[in-house]
């Protein structure tokens, strides 16, 4: 069986402690989740693009009840990166956060102890405040 | 070919929990509602239900039922998209009796949610997230619409206390619904004292799961007796979406809602003024405010000073929930959008246990929220079968 997965060079972006997206040829927009054609304008030529991690806190919460094996309570959000909504463990506190804050996306273990299946020795990500560089 | 299609029997239990099995609620409410339609289980020619989900001790959960009842099928459908599934059951069922595939079908749902303890339905939840890049954060489905509830405010400056109204008035709908999980209602004070469950949301505004099993029997007018409630349309849509709103929209907006209920109402022939009653599957307060958005009703961010305002209260102009809805009612999350089609039948019938004076026309939903595909049914009533 040969087949490469689609998704993999994501997590091979992250063990290269970078973060990944992709981006469509014909319309440039980027996007995730992994997909063998552009969501937006199902052209097939698409490719991985490495970012500088850098993006903004869309929306987050606190979570006073978590999944089994997750820390609990955890900070959770929404960070959008190249344009893309990507959901992130946040490493801060709640009431330290407001909706645009500069956060950057960078490689953790998982949040928890959670079966990630192909991926369980990949690093994960998690979003960390980060002012904008000058 | 194209008939019309009648509601014809509809049955539930009280919210709440049952040291039953779940094939028994189920048992339960199929023959009542075909008590109700003034049939027999002979008559009964197709059955469709949510798929049940994995915490349910029977598999192969409809032929099981099938067999034990004696039902001879010509059709036996289970769906399963998460909180859309009962309205797609629903809407399969209308299209076999429009098309004149059957004539008698049963809708039904059943779900004991009082048996899965709550790690393992939040286990069960987060591979409902994107295995590879969602899952692993750890996400909740209330982290989620707490999110969307944040953005809300954020975007429209809405008053903290305006959100917490919707769950009042949903509450104070549930508990005077003898079916519904709570006897008192709760006040904006009690809901913004609760104790947080996904910052900034709070429990009492939070759906409580619980137990539940509804049934409606929908018949031909060959096979209907003495039906006055049909089914006017049905609409569904689902732009791509995961969790975290469309990709060209905010998290604020559900498109889904308001292309489904286009599609139902279009082939009513109705339009959104000509509703009385609305039973939302909108499971968080913002929600609520939200859908009546995408119809219209209220400018954006302005569907909150709603109840706060009386205008979705049972004797408001745009009554939203009546039943309670699942805030109020309590949320078998399967069971409700069935739920949502009984309480529309009964206000048709005038038999609502909070009756919206002369209603003609009653709008139900069921979605799966932020994944953003929605079923919707227009029901309408005055109909001489």
């Amino acid at each position: 069986m040969r087949e490469d997965v689609i998704a993999a060079p994501f997590f091979e972006a992250l063990a290269d402690d970078a973060f990944a997206v992709q981006r469509c040829g014909a319309c440039d927009r980027a996007f995730l989740p992994p997909a063998p054609v552009c969501p937006h304008c199902h052209a097939a030529d698409v490719d991985w693009e490495r970012t500088d991690a850098r993006g903004r806190l869309y929306a987050f919460t606190e979570l006073l009840r978590t999944p089994p094996n997750f820390d609990e309570p955890a900070v959770v959000g929404t960070v959008v990166v190249e344009g893309v909504r990507v959901l992130a463990p946040i490493d801060a506190p709640y009431d330290a956060l407001s909706i645009g804050d500069p956060v950057a996306l960078v490689p953790t273990d998982g949040a928890g102890d959670h079966d990630r299946g192909r991926w369980a020795d990949a690093p994960f990500f998690t979003a960390e405040p980060r002012p904008d560089a000058e | 070919m194209s008939r019309r299609v009648l509601a014809e029997g509809v049955s539930a239990v009280p919210n709440g929990s049952y040291d039953v099995p779940t094939w028994q609620l189920a048992a339960g409410v199929l023959t009542g509602a075909v008590d109700d339609a003034g049939l027999d289980l002979d008559d009964v020619d197709g059955l469709y239900l949510p798929k049940p989900r994995p915490w349910t001790e029977q598999g192969f959960f409809s032929t099981s039922l099938a067999n034990r009842l004696g039902l001879h099928l010509d059709r036996n459908v289970e769906t399963y998209t998460g909180g859309t599934s009962g309205g797609s059951a629903f809407r399969l069922a209308a299209r076999d009796v429009a098309s004149g595939t059957l004539d008698v079908a049963v809708v039904f749902a059943a779900e004991r949610n009082s048996t899965v303890e709550t790690d393992d339905y939040l286990a069960y939840v987060l591979e409902t997230f994107d295995h590879d890049i969602q899952a692993p954060a750890g996400p909740t489905v209330p982290g989620i619409y707490a999110q969307s509830l944040q953005r809300y405010r954020h975007e429209y400056d809405v008053p903290r206390e305006a959100i917490a109204d919707i769950a009042v008035k949903n509450h104070g709908n549930g508990a005077s619904n003898p079916e519904g999980l709570f006897s008192s209602g709760t006040t904006v004070t009690d809901v913004l004292d609760s104790r947080p469950i996904a910052r900034p949301l709070r429990l009492y505004e939070c759906p409580a799961p619980c137990d539940g099993a509804a049934a409606v029997v929908l018949a031909s007018e060959a096979a209907a007796s003495a039906a006055t409630v049909e089914v006017a349309g049905t609409g569904y849509d689902h732009p791509p979406s995961q969790y975290l709103g469309t990709r060209e929209g905010a998290l604020t907006e559900h498109p889904a809602f308001a292309g489904a209920a286009d599609e139902a109402l279009g082939a009513a022939g109705l339009a959104v003024a000509d509703v009385d009653a609305f039973e939302l599957y909108a499971p968080f307060p913002h929600t609520e405010a939200i859908l009546t958005e995408e119809l219209g009703l209220f400018e954006r961010g302005r569907g909150a000073l709603a109840a706060a305002d009386g205008a979705t209260a049972v004797d408001g102009p745009t009554p939203i929930s009546p039943s309670g809805g699942p805030l109020g009612r309590g949320h078998p999350a399967m069971v409700t959008p069935i739920l949502n089609h009984v309480e529309a039948v009964r206000q048709l019938r005038g038999t609502a246990a909070n009756q919206v004076a002369n209603a003609d026309v009653v709008l139900t939903s069921a979605e799966h929220g932020h994944v953003d595909g929605v079923n919707t049914t227009v029901f309408r009533g005055g109909i001489d079968a």
